[in-house]
Protein backbone atom coordinates (compact mmCIF):
# COMPACT_ATOMS: atom_id res chain seq x y z
CA UNK A 1 0.00 0.00 0.00
CA UNK A 2 2.83 2.39 1.48
CA UNK A 3 4.83 1.63 -1.98
CA UNK A 4 1.65 2.46 -4.24
CA UNK A 5 1.21 5.48 -2.60
CA UNK A 6 5.06 6.14 -3.43
CA UNK A 7 4.97 5.43 -7.28
CA UNK A 8 1.82 7.83 -7.61
CA UNK A 9 3.41 10.41 -5.89
CA UNK A 10 6.76 10.00 -8.39
CA UNK A 11 4.23 9.69 -11.17
CA UNK A 12 2.72 13.46 -10.09
CA UNK A 13 5.54 15.29 -9.90
CA UNK A 14 6.38 15.71 -13.32
CA UNK A 15 2.72 16.68 -13.48
CA UNK A 16 3.01 19.43 -10.76
CA UNK A 17 5.97 20.58 -12.04
CA UNK A 18 4.80 21.94 -15.24
CA UNK A 19 1.62 22.87 -14.20
CA UNK A 20 3.35 24.70 -11.27
CA UNK A 21 5.14 26.63 -14.11
CA UNK A 22 1.70 27.61 -15.65
CA UNK A 23 0.02 28.48 -12.10
CA UNK A 24 3.26 30.77 -11.69
CA UNK A 25 3.15 32.25 -15.22
CA UNK A 26 -0.84 32.89 -14.36
CA UNK A 27 0.39 34.59 -11.09
CA UNK A 28 2.20 36.68 -12.62
CA UNK A 29 0.53 37.89 -15.51
CA UNK A 30 -2.58 38.71 -13.19
CA UNK A 31 0.15 40.94 -11.04
CA UNK A 32 1.28 42.76 -14.16
CA UNK A 33 -2.89 43.26 -14.65
CA UNK A 34 -3.54 44.82 -11.11
CA UNK A 35 -0.45 46.84 -11.21
CA UNK A 36 -0.96 48.31 -14.41
CA UNK A 37 -4.06 49.79 -13.22
CA UNK A 38 -3.99 50.27 -9.87
CA UNK A 39 -0.74 51.75 -9.60
CA UNK A 40 0.51 55.79 -10.18
CA UNK A 41 3.92 55.76 -12.52
CA UNK A 42 5.63 58.23 -14.84
CA UNK A 43 8.30 56.64 -16.96
CA UNK A 44 9.84 57.14 -20.50
CA UNK A 45 9.65 53.88 -22.96
CA UNK A 46 10.71 53.23 -26.58
CA UNK A 47 8.24 51.33 -29.08
CA UNK A 48 9.49 49.70 -31.77
CA UNK A 49 8.34 47.50 -35.00
CA UNK A 50 11.16 46.40 -37.54
CA UNK A 51 13.19 49.23 -37.97
CA UNK A 52 11.43 52.14 -36.66
CA UNK A 53 11.49 53.18 -33.17
CA UNK A 54 10.22 56.27 -31.20
CA UNK A 55 10.47 57.25 -27.63
CA UNK A 56 7.27 58.51 -25.75
CA UNK A 57 6.45 59.80 -22.18
CA UNK A 58 3.69 58.18 -20.05
CA UNK A 59 1.98 59.46 -16.86
CA UNK A 60 -0.47 57.09 -15.29
CA UNK A 61 -2.67 58.52 -12.66
CA UNK A 62 -5.33 56.46 -10.30
CA UNK A 63 -7.51 59.18 -8.95
CA UNK A 64 -10.64 58.29 -7.27
CA UNK A 65 -10.87 54.76 -8.61
CA UNK A 66 -10.86 56.49 -12.12
CA UNK A 67 -7.58 55.83 -14.31
CA UNK A 68 -6.23 58.64 -15.77
CA UNK A 69 -2.99 58.56 -18.04
CA UNK A 70 -1.49 60.33 -21.10
CA UNK A 71 0.84 59.37 -23.81
CA UNK A 72 3.19 61.98 -25.50
CA UNK A 73 5.84 60.76 -28.45
CA UNK A 74 8.91 62.84 -27.74
CA UNK A 75 9.99 62.08 -31.08
CA UNK A 76 8.43 63.65 -34.83
CA UNK A 77 5.32 65.33 -34.35
CA UNK A 78 4.16 65.32 -30.54
CA UNK A 79 1.13 62.95 -30.75
CA UNK A 80 -0.45 62.33 -27.59
CA UNK A 81 -3.06 59.49 -26.19
CA UNK A 82 -4.80 60.43 -23.29
CA UNK A 83 -7.30 58.11 -21.66
CA UNK A 84 -9.50 58.76 -18.71
CA UNK A 85 -10.99 55.59 -17.80
CA UNK A 86 -12.58 54.47 -20.66
CA UNK A 87 -11.99 57.10 -23.00
CA UNK A 88 -9.43 57.47 -25.23
CA UNK A 89 -8.70 60.66 -27.03
CA UNK A 90 -5.85 60.07 -29.71
CA UNK A 91 -4.37 63.92 -31.22
CA UNK A 92 -2.61 63.62 -34.34
CA UNK A 93 -1.39 67.22 -34.89
CA UNK A 94 -0.14 66.42 -38.61
CA UNK A 95 -3.44 66.15 -39.66
CA UNK A 96 -5.22 68.29 -37.10
CA UNK A 97 -7.21 64.54 -36.67
CA UNK A 98 -8.84 63.67 -33.00
CA UNK A 99 -9.94 60.85 -32.55
CA UNK A 100 -11.97 59.90 -29.81
CA UNK A 101 -13.03 56.05 -28.37
CA UNK A 102 -15.83 55.90 -25.95
CA UNK A 103 -16.84 52.17 -24.33
CA UNK A 104 -18.50 53.56 -21.73
CA UNK A 105 -20.87 50.93 -22.99
CA UNK A 106 -19.14 48.00 -22.11
CA UNK A 107 -17.82 48.02 -19.16
CA UNK A 108 -18.65 44.42 -18.61
CA UNK A 109 -15.69 43.93 -21.18
CA UNK A 110 -14.19 40.60 -19.91
CA UNK A 111 -11.27 41.50 -18.47
CA UNK A 112 -8.03 39.02 -18.05
CA UNK A 113 -10.18 37.51 -15.36
CA UNK A 114 -8.52 34.37 -14.09
CA UNK A 115 -11.24 32.24 -16.12
CA UNK A 116 -9.77 33.82 -18.85
CA UNK A 117 -5.97 33.33 -17.66
CA UNK A 118 -6.62 29.39 -16.95
CA UNK A 119 -7.61 29.59 -20.91
CA UNK A 120 -4.53 30.56 -21.64
CA UNK A 121 -2.98 27.26 -20.85
CA UNK A 122 -4.75 25.58 -23.68
CA UNK A 123 -3.82 27.65 -26.67
CA UNK A 124 -0.07 28.88 -24.92
CA UNK A 125 2.69 27.84 -23.10
CA UNK A 126 2.96 29.59 -20.28
CA UNK A 127 6.37 29.87 -18.20
CA UNK A 128 8.73 32.12 -16.06
CA UNK A 129 12.07 33.21 -17.60
CA UNK A 130 14.76 34.35 -16.11
CA UNK A 131 15.64 37.65 -13.88
CA UNK A 132 17.01 40.67 -16.10
CA UNK A 133 17.06 43.64 -15.25
CA UNK A 134 15.41 46.42 -17.63
CA UNK A 135 15.45 50.39 -16.61
CA UNK A 136 17.69 49.55 -13.81
CA UNK A 137 15.06 47.68 -11.94
CA UNK A 138 14.81 43.55 -11.89
CA UNK A 139 12.22 42.33 -13.79
CA UNK A 140 11.01 38.49 -13.99
CA UNK A 141 10.15 37.40 -17.95
CA UNK A 142 6.59 35.73 -18.33
CA UNK A 143 6.94 33.74 -21.75
CA UNK A 144 3.76 33.16 -23.81
CA UNK A 145 4.77 30.44 -26.23
CA UNK A 146 1.60 29.64 -28.70
CA UNK A 147 0.96 25.97 -29.28
CA UNK A 148 0.07 26.59 -32.70
CA UNK A 149 1.01 29.22 -35.84
CA UNK A 150 -2.69 30.93 -35.35
CA UNK A 151 -0.91 33.33 -33.14
CA UNK A 152 1.93 35.23 -31.98
CA UNK A 153 4.09 34.23 -28.93
CA UNK A 154 4.23 37.06 -26.40
CA UNK A 155 6.86 38.13 -23.72
CA UNK A 156 6.40 40.42 -20.56
CA UNK A 157 8.97 41.15 -18.11
CA UNK A 158 7.82 42.40 -14.64
CA UNK A 159 9.30 44.63 -12.34
CA UNK A 160 9.67 41.90 -9.55
CA UNK A 161 9.38 44.74 -6.67
CA UNK A 162 5.53 46.26 -8.10
CA UNK A 163 4.46 43.67 -11.03
CA UNK A 164 4.33 46.68 -13.75
CA UNK A 165 5.40 46.20 -16.96
CA UNK A 166 9.04 46.91 -18.04
CA UNK A 167 9.55 45.31 -21.85
CA UNK A 168 7.10 43.56 -23.91
CA UNK A 169 7.58 41.79 -26.81
CA UNK A 170 5.50 40.46 -29.81
CA UNK A 171 6.98 37.11 -31.17
CA UNK A 172 6.24 36.01 -34.52
CA UNK A 173 6.39 32.27 -36.18
CA UNK A 174 10.19 32.27 -36.56
CA UNK A 175 10.87 33.40 -33.04
CA UNK A 176 12.00 36.64 -34.64
CA UNK A 177 10.84 40.03 -32.22
CA UNK A 178 8.52 42.04 -34.62
CA UNK A 179 7.46 44.64 -31.90
CA UNK A 180 8.56 45.94 -28.83
CA UNK A 181 7.86 48.26 -25.94
CA UNK A 182 10.64 48.65 -23.28
CA UNK A 183 11.27 51.19 -20.46
CA UNK A 184 14.23 52.89 -20.25
CA UNK A 185 13.19 55.01 -17.25
CA UNK A 186 10.11 54.68 -14.77
CA UNK A 187 9.11 56.00 -11.31
CA UNK A 188 6.42 54.36 -9.34
CA UNK A 189 4.59 56.30 -6.66
CA UNK A 190 5.75 60.34 -5.75
CA UNK A 191 4.37 63.14 -6.45
CA UNK A 192 2.81 63.34 -10.20
CA UNK A 193 2.01 67.07 -10.92
CA UNK A 194 -1.90 66.82 -12.46
CA UNK A 195 -0.63 69.45 -14.92
CA UNK A 196 1.35 66.69 -16.78
CA UNK A 197 -2.21 64.51 -17.62
CA UNK A 198 -3.63 67.89 -19.60
CA UNK A 199 -3.43 67.72 -23.35
CA UNK A 200 -1.03 69.78 -25.00
CA UNK A 201 -3.37 70.50 -27.40
CA UNK A 202 -6.54 70.76 -25.65
CA UNK A 203 -7.35 74.33 -26.67
CA UNK A 204 -5.64 74.29 -30.13
CA UNK A 205 -7.56 70.96 -31.34
CA UNK A 206 -11.29 72.90 -31.24
CA UNK A 207 -11.27 73.89 -35.01
CA UNK A 208 -9.80 70.27 -35.26
CA UNK A 209 -11.33 67.05 -37.33
CA UNK A 210 -13.03 65.09 -34.74
CA UNK A 211 -13.54 61.81 -35.22
CA UNK A 212 -16.01 60.25 -32.75
CA UNK A 213 -18.04 57.00 -33.45
CA UNK A 214 -20.37 56.48 -30.53
CA UNK A 215 -20.51 53.16 -29.54
CA UNK A 216 -23.52 50.97 -28.13
CA UNK A 217 -23.94 47.43 -27.54
CA UNK A 218 -24.46 45.28 -30.93
CA UNK A 219 -28.45 43.66 -30.20
CA UNK A 220 -27.46 40.60 -32.16
CA UNK A 221 -27.05 42.69 -35.42
CA UNK A 222 -24.26 40.07 -36.15
CA UNK A 223 -26.53 37.15 -36.41
CA UNK A 224 -27.03 38.58 -40.41
CA UNK A 225 -23.40 36.99 -40.68
CA UNK A 226 -21.76 33.66 -41.02
CA UNK A 227 -18.03 33.11 -39.25
CA UNK A 228 -17.32 29.76 -40.84
CA UNK A 229 -13.68 29.60 -40.01
CA UNK A 230 -13.53 28.15 -36.51
CA UNK A 231 -9.89 29.81 -35.08
CA UNK A 232 -9.38 27.16 -31.55
CA UNK A 233 -9.34 29.47 -29.08
CA UNK A 234 -11.11 32.41 -30.04
CA UNK A 235 -14.36 33.42 -29.48
CA UNK A 236 -16.51 36.48 -29.52
CA UNK A 237 -15.95 38.87 -26.54
CA UNK A 238 -17.50 42.04 -27.37
CA UNK A 239 -20.29 43.30 -30.52
CA UNK A 240 -20.66 46.72 -30.78
CA UNK A 241 -22.65 49.10 -33.19
CA UNK A 242 -20.62 52.22 -34.08
CA UNK A 243 -22.41 55.61 -35.03
CA UNK A 244 -25.55 57.20 -34.63
CA UNK A 245 -28.14 54.93 -32.71
CA UNK A 246 -30.75 55.21 -35.13
CA UNK A 247 -28.57 54.23 -38.27
CA UNK A 248 -25.43 52.57 -37.10
CA UNK A 249 -22.27 53.25 -39.37
CA UNK A 250 -20.51 49.88 -38.84
CA UNK A 251 -20.77 46.86 -36.75
CA UNK A 252 -17.85 46.17 -34.53
CA UNK A 253 -17.33 42.95 -33.24
CA UNK A 254 -13.81 41.51 -31.08
CA UNK A 255 -12.72 37.70 -31.06
CA UNK A 256 -9.87 37.24 -29.01
CA UNK A 257 -8.19 33.82 -27.06
CA UNK A 258 -7.48 35.71 -24.01
CA UNK A 259 -4.44 37.58 -25.00
CA UNK A 260 -4.25 38.22 -28.82
CA UNK A 261 -7.44 39.66 -30.56
CA UNK A 262 -9.52 39.94 -33.64
CA UNK A 263 -11.37 43.29 -34.62
CA UNK A 264 -13.98 42.81 -37.32
CA UNK A 265 -15.64 45.82 -38.40
CA UNK A 266 -18.73 44.87 -41.08
CA UNK A 267 -20.29 48.19 -42.95
CA UNK A 268 -22.40 48.97 -45.73
CA UNK A 269 -20.63 50.16 -48.66
CA UNK A 270 -21.90 53.68 -50.21
CA UNK A 271 -22.24 54.03 -53.88
CA UNK A 272 -19.25 56.50 -54.01
CA UNK A 273 -17.17 54.22 -51.33
CA UNK A 274 -13.72 53.49 -52.38
CA UNK A 275 -13.72 49.74 -53.53
CA UNK A 276 -10.34 48.79 -55.11
CA UNK A 277 -8.60 49.12 -51.85
CA UNK A 278 -9.18 45.81 -50.92
CA UNK A 279 -6.27 42.45 -49.26
CA UNK A 280 -3.88 42.60 -46.84
CA UNK A 281 -2.21 45.65 -45.40
CA UNK A 282 0.00 46.14 -42.35
CA UNK A 283 -0.11 49.45 -39.82
CA UNK A 284 3.07 48.76 -37.21
CA UNK A 285 3.10 44.99 -35.92
CA UNK A 286 -1.02 44.91 -36.69
CA UNK A 287 -2.27 43.20 -39.64
CA UNK A 288 -5.06 44.31 -41.72
CA UNK A 289 -7.53 42.55 -43.99
CA UNK A 290 -10.07 44.28 -45.95
CA UNK A 291 -12.82 42.14 -48.11
CA UNK A 292 -16.23 42.98 -49.77
CA UNK A 293 -18.78 40.96 -49.47
CA UNK A 294 -22.46 41.19 -50.57
CA UNK A 295 -21.93 45.06 -50.77
CA UNK A 296 -20.20 45.58 -47.51
CA UNK A 297 -16.49 46.33 -46.54
CA UNK A 298 -15.24 44.00 -43.95
CA UNK A 299 -12.04 44.99 -42.32
CA UNK A 300 -10.05 42.60 -40.14
CA UNK A 301 -7.10 43.59 -38.25
CA UNK A 302 -5.24 42.36 -35.30
CA UNK A 303 -1.66 41.24 -34.15
CA UNK A 304 -2.58 37.93 -35.38
CA UNK A 305 -0.14 36.43 -38.41
CA UNK A 306 -1.54 37.25 -42.18
CA UNK A 307 -2.53 33.34 -42.64
CA UNK A 308 -4.78 33.60 -39.54
CA UNK A 309 -6.45 37.07 -40.16
CA UNK A 310 -7.00 35.90 -43.98
CA UNK A 311 -8.46 32.50 -42.79
CA UNK A 312 -11.00 34.04 -40.60
CA UNK A 313 -11.45 36.85 -42.86
CA UNK A 314 -12.53 34.70 -45.84
CA UNK A 315 -14.64 32.68 -43.87
CA UNK A 316 -17.04 35.49 -43.57
CA UNK A 317 -20.57 35.41 -45.69
CA UNK A 318 -23.65 36.87 -45.51
CA UNK A 319 -26.14 34.40 -43.99
CA UNK A 320 -28.98 33.92 -46.41
CA UNK A 321 -32.25 34.92 -46.04
CA UNK B 1 3.60 51.95 -71.04
CA UNK B 2 5.77 50.07 -68.66
CA UNK B 3 6.78 53.44 -67.80
CA UNK B 4 2.77 53.92 -66.76
CA UNK B 5 2.93 50.74 -65.36
CA UNK B 6 5.63 51.48 -62.77
CA UNK B 7 3.96 55.09 -62.21
CA UNK B 8 0.77 53.02 -61.13
CA UNK B 9 2.78 50.91 -58.97
CA UNK B 10 3.94 53.79 -57.21
CA UNK B 11 0.45 55.36 -57.03
CA UNK B 12 1.38 57.93 -59.17
CA UNK B 13 -0.69 58.09 -61.74
CA UNK B 14 -4.58 60.03 -61.50
CA UNK B 15 -7.70 57.84 -61.95
CA UNK B 16 -8.18 58.74 -65.36
CA UNK B 17 -4.65 57.15 -66.37
CA UNK B 18 -5.41 54.16 -63.85
CA UNK B 19 -8.07 53.58 -66.22
CA UNK B 20 -6.27 53.51 -69.06
CA UNK B 21 -3.52 50.69 -67.84
CA UNK B 22 -5.98 48.84 -66.72
CA UNK B 23 -8.01 48.78 -70.19
CA UNK B 24 -4.33 48.34 -71.88
CA UNK B 25 -3.51 45.46 -69.37
CA UNK B 26 -6.86 43.38 -69.50
CA UNK B 27 -6.17 43.31 -73.36
CA UNK B 28 -2.11 42.92 -73.35
CA UNK B 29 -0.35 39.16 -71.89
CA UNK B 30 2.73 40.95 -72.22
CA UNK B 31 1.55 43.92 -69.67
CA UNK B 32 0.15 41.44 -67.33
CA UNK B 33 3.28 39.63 -67.55
CA UNK B 34 5.34 43.07 -66.55
CA UNK B 35 2.93 44.05 -64.11
CA UNK B 36 3.67 40.44 -61.97
CA UNK B 37 7.30 40.79 -62.35
CA UNK B 38 7.13 44.47 -61.10
CA UNK B 39 5.44 43.15 -57.98
CA UNK B 40 8.25 40.30 -57.71
CA UNK B 41 10.62 43.03 -58.01
CA UNK B 42 9.02 45.17 -55.08
CA UNK B 43 8.11 42.24 -52.54
CA UNK B 44 12.03 41.59 -52.95
CA UNK B 45 12.55 44.85 -52.40
CA UNK B 46 10.85 45.55 -49.80
CA UNK B 47 12.03 41.89 -48.57
CA UNK B 48 8.78 40.33 -47.94
CA UNK B 49 8.73 37.15 -45.88
CA UNK B 50 5.94 35.89 -48.52
CA UNK B 51 7.51 35.75 -51.31
CA UNK B 52 10.72 33.43 -49.40
CA UNK B 53 8.37 30.92 -48.25
CA UNK B 54 6.54 30.44 -51.30
CA UNK B 55 8.70 30.64 -53.91
CA UNK B 56 11.37 28.34 -51.72
CA UNK B 57 8.12 25.55 -51.24
CA UNK B 58 7.56 25.74 -55.03
CA UNK B 59 10.90 25.81 -56.06
CA UNK B 60 11.49 22.81 -54.26
CA UNK B 61 8.30 21.15 -55.08
CA UNK B 62 9.44 21.64 -58.85
CA UNK B 63 13.12 20.02 -58.28
CA UNK B 64 11.05 17.24 -57.15
CA UNK B 65 8.72 16.78 -59.97
CA UNK B 66 11.50 17.98 -62.81
CA UNK B 67 12.86 14.19 -63.53
CA UNK B 68 16.91 14.26 -65.00
CA UNK B 69 16.67 15.71 -68.32
CA UNK B 70 18.08 13.64 -70.87
CA UNK B 71 17.29 14.54 -73.98
CA UNK B 72 16.99 18.56 -74.75
CA UNK B 73 13.17 18.98 -75.28
CA UNK B 74 11.07 22.42 -74.58
CA UNK B 75 9.68 22.41 -70.98
CA UNK B 76 6.58 24.85 -71.80
CA UNK B 77 4.43 24.29 -67.83
CA UNK B 78 8.07 25.72 -66.00
CA UNK B 79 9.06 28.73 -68.28
CA UNK B 80 7.49 30.95 -66.00
CA UNK B 81 8.75 29.74 -63.12
CA UNK B 82 12.62 29.91 -64.40
CA UNK B 83 11.63 33.35 -65.74
CA UNK B 84 10.52 33.81 -62.08
CA UNK B 85 13.34 32.42 -60.64
CA UNK B 86 15.84 34.57 -62.78
CA UNK B 87 14.15 37.51 -61.99
CA UNK B 88 13.98 36.73 -58.33
CA UNK B 89 17.62 36.09 -58.47
CA UNK B 90 18.29 39.79 -60.04
CA UNK B 91 16.22 41.24 -57.58
CA UNK B 92 18.34 40.19 -54.66
CA UNK B 93 21.10 41.64 -56.14
CA UNK B 94 19.28 44.74 -56.49
CA UNK B 95 18.02 44.34 -53.00
CA UNK B 96 21.84 44.04 -51.89
CA UNK B 97 22.56 47.02 -53.49
CA UNK B 98 19.67 49.38 -52.89
CA UNK B 99 20.16 48.47 -48.70
CA UNK B 100 23.87 49.13 -49.66
CA UNK B 101 22.90 52.58 -51.25
CA UNK B 102 20.05 53.60 -48.79
CA UNK B 103 21.20 52.75 -46.02
CA UNK B 104 18.56 52.27 -43.03
CA UNK B 105 15.53 54.22 -44.55
CA UNK B 106 12.20 53.48 -42.65
CA UNK B 107 9.76 51.31 -43.39
CA UNK B 108 6.93 52.04 -44.76
CA UNK B 109 3.61 51.35 -43.11
CA UNK B 110 1.42 49.80 -45.64
CA UNK B 111 3.19 46.70 -47.80
CA UNK B 112 1.41 44.94 -49.79
CA UNK B 113 0.96 41.07 -49.03
CA UNK B 114 3.29 39.65 -51.34
CA UNK B 115 1.31 37.47 -53.10
CA UNK B 116 1.02 37.77 -56.99
CA UNK B 117 -2.94 38.74 -57.77
CA UNK B 118 -5.20 36.85 -60.05
CA UNK B 119 -5.12 38.07 -62.95
CA UNK B 120 -9.01 38.37 -62.97
CA UNK B 121 -9.32 40.61 -59.75
CA UNK B 122 -7.91 43.96 -59.53
CA UNK B 123 -4.33 44.60 -58.51
CA UNK B 124 -3.95 45.27 -54.84
CA UNK B 125 -2.38 48.56 -54.94
CA UNK B 126 -0.54 49.96 -51.73
CA UNK B 127 -1.80 52.73 -49.61
CA UNK B 128 -1.12 54.37 -46.79
CA UNK B 129 -3.78 53.98 -44.09
CA UNK B 130 -6.03 56.92 -43.89
CA UNK B 131 -7.57 58.51 -40.95
CA UNK B 132 -10.95 56.15 -40.96
CA UNK B 133 -7.99 53.45 -40.68
CA UNK B 134 -6.52 54.96 -37.58
CA UNK B 135 -9.90 55.78 -36.38
CA UNK B 136 -10.90 51.44 -36.72
CA UNK B 137 -7.25 51.06 -34.95
CA UNK B 138 -8.10 53.20 -31.80
CA UNK B 139 -11.80 51.47 -31.66
CA UNK B 140 -9.32 48.10 -31.84
CA UNK B 141 -6.42 49.05 -29.12
CA UNK B 142 -9.39 49.84 -26.88
CA UNK B 143 -11.01 46.64 -26.55
CA UNK B 144 -7.99 44.29 -26.92
CA UNK B 145 -7.37 42.32 -23.78
CA UNK B 146 -3.67 42.37 -23.85
CA UNK B 147 -4.08 45.60 -23.00
CA UNK B 148 -4.78 44.90 -19.58
CA UNK B 149 -1.53 43.72 -19.26
CA UNK B 150 0.37 46.16 -21.62
CA UNK B 151 -1.60 49.21 -20.08
CA UNK B 152 -1.47 52.52 -22.28
CA UNK B 153 1.71 51.68 -23.86
CA UNK B 154 -0.04 49.69 -25.90
CA UNK B 155 -2.21 52.98 -27.29
CA UNK B 156 1.55 53.85 -28.49
CA UNK B 157 0.49 51.62 -31.53
CA UNK B 158 -2.24 54.28 -32.60
CA UNK B 159 0.00 56.88 -32.90
CA UNK B 160 3.12 55.45 -34.58
CA UNK B 161 1.32 53.66 -36.39
CA UNK B 162 0.27 57.69 -38.48
CA UNK B 163 4.49 58.21 -37.87
CA UNK B 164 5.55 54.70 -39.44
CA UNK B 165 3.44 56.09 -42.75
CA UNK B 166 4.81 59.16 -43.48
CA UNK B 167 8.25 58.30 -42.90
CA UNK B 168 8.07 56.55 -46.22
Amino acid sequence: MKYWLFWALCCLIPCTASAGQQTDGRFWLERMVRAAHKLDYTGTFVFQHAAFSETSRIVHLVEGGRELERIEVLDGAPREVVRSDDEVKCYLPDSNTLIVENRGQQRSFPALAPTALAELGEHYVVRKGPLVRVAERESQAILLEPRDELRYGRQFWADTSSGLLLKAALVNERGETIESVTFTQLQIGGAIDRETLKSRYAAASHDWQVRNARTTQSRGEDAAWLFKTVLPGFSKRAGMLRGPRDLPRSMHLMFSDGVAAISVFIERLGAQDERSEVGMLTMGATNVYKRIVDDHLIVLMGEVPQATLKMFGDGIEARKR
Amino acid sequence: MKSALSAFLDDELEDRQQATVLSAMARDDGLRQAWDSYHLIGDALRRAPALDRRLTARVMQCLERDPVLLAPQARRGERPLRAMLALAATAAGVALVAWIALGTQAPTKVERLAQRPPASAAPVVATVADSRMQELMVAHQAYSPANRILGGTAYVRTVSAAAEGKAR
